[in-house]
């Protein structure tokens, strides 16, 4: 085990949400302190792994640790991200860090929440190529200018940190769609191969589903891809208000 | 079974300055409304005979008064401004995060001049 140098040691006051559904407890913050490297800059999940080894209880996910997997969405110090690729210095205040689980969502333990509302939106738009051409086994051709259209669409993965950063998806999470899956619904309403483009947009012409969205940015705001779902729910707007014209 | 909590505390949870500018949008046309009928009522009296616009002009002087209309024209100032931002970003525009937070702060910034220089033409 590296042990470091108590000169290089500053000590980090965590707030962490906690809460045991076993336990019949309320959700309370539970302080904790942490050494963290002086001379490091670490990121927030490395900082919860500290945590955890003073209190093993403390539940989270996390995979790839490397901002792939999406599954350490969390709300840190009030701004959703991702735990492994948020960087200490960019959420520090005043050495606090809070952490709290994604906003808007069922929380079934510490820091994990039920995904399931995201998920079912999400499939909803369905998240996947419908071509109407036979097929024969091989791939579809698409031009280089057509594959770039798909570019700050495709690289979505899913985390959920936008859809639980959006006050519309927290009021209407059955009926507006959120700003992930629209961005999704965008990625294939614009792929050149998919022929299902007019039926994806009936699906979407409705009070709710699209128009909830009031363009306040919080999803670009929070997106650790840097992707931009506003913009790709304009388009979407755009598309509508075209095709009823 | 009892239902999950929910972490939902707006108060914990930071507003970029464009989810401000459209909360205000929100509030702002609740204002509109309360304030608009009664303010409608002293233009019809007003415009209804010379005794009216007396009546009108002598409640429009009343400091209650001119503070309701004070707050109805900031209101309608607001709600004027961050709707024409909002058609601008219906068109395509100002739809990065850099132009959403420049131009809801301008929205702010050109209400508050716009609703000074009316203030003090009211007062």
């Amino acid at each position: 085990m590296n042990t470091i140098a108590v000169e290089q040691i500053s000590t980090l006051k965590m707030s962490i949400y906690r809460y045991d559904p076993d336990s019949g407890k309320k959700p309370y913050m539970q302080e904790i302190n942490v050494d963290i490297p002086k001379d490091k800059d670490i990121m927030v999940l490395d900082a919860l792994h500290l945590a955890k080894e003073q209190d093993p209880s403390i539940s989270f996910r996390r995979s790839c640790r490397e901002g792939v997997c999406g599954s350490d969405g969390m709300n840190i110090n009030g701004k959703n991200g991702l735990g492994c690729i948020t960087p200490l210095s960019e959420v520090v205040k005043k050495n606090k860090l809070e952490i709290r689980p994604l906003p808007g969502l069922p929380v079934v333990k510490d820091l994990i929440v039920d995904m399931t509302q995201f998920v079912d939106q999400y499939k909803k738009i369905r998240p996947y190529l419908i071509s109407d051409k036979e097929d024969n086994g091989k791939e579809i051709p698409q031009t280089i200018e057509d594959r770039d259209k798909l570019d700050g669409l495709y690289e979505c993965i899913l985390c959920g940190c936008c859809s639980t950063a959006c006050p519309s998806f927290w009021w209407n999470p059955d009926k507006f769609l959120g700003p992930a899956a629209l961005l999704q619904a965008y990625r294939f309403i614009s792929d050149s191969r998919d022929t299902a483009r007019e039926e994806r947009l009936d699906q979407l012409e409705d009070a709710f589903s699209v128009f909830r969205c009031h363009g306040i940015m919080n999803c670009v705001s929070v997106c650790p891809k840097g992707l931009n779902p506003t913009k790709a729910i304009n388009e979407i707007k755009k598309m509508l208000v075209k095709r009823a014209l | 079974m009892s239902r999950p909590p929910i972490f939902l505390n707006l108060l914990k949870i930071q507003l970029p300055v464009a989810g401000l500018s459209s909360i205000l949008h929100r509030i702002s046309a609740v204002g509109i409304f309360l304030l608009f009928l009664p303010f409608t009522f002293i233009l019809v009296l007003a415009l209804n005979s010379e005794d009216g616009f007396n009546k009108a002009t002598f409640f429009l002087d009343l400091f209650l008064v001119k503070t309701f209309l004070s707050l109805l024209l900031i209101g309608l100032i607001y709600h004027f401004m961050s709707g024409i931002r909002h058609l601008i970003m219906d068109f395509g525009y100002w739809s990065t995060l850099r132009s959403g937070k420049y131009s809801a702060i301008g929205t702010i910034f050109l209400s508050i001049l716009f609703s000074l220089i009316l203030i003090i033409q009211i007062w």
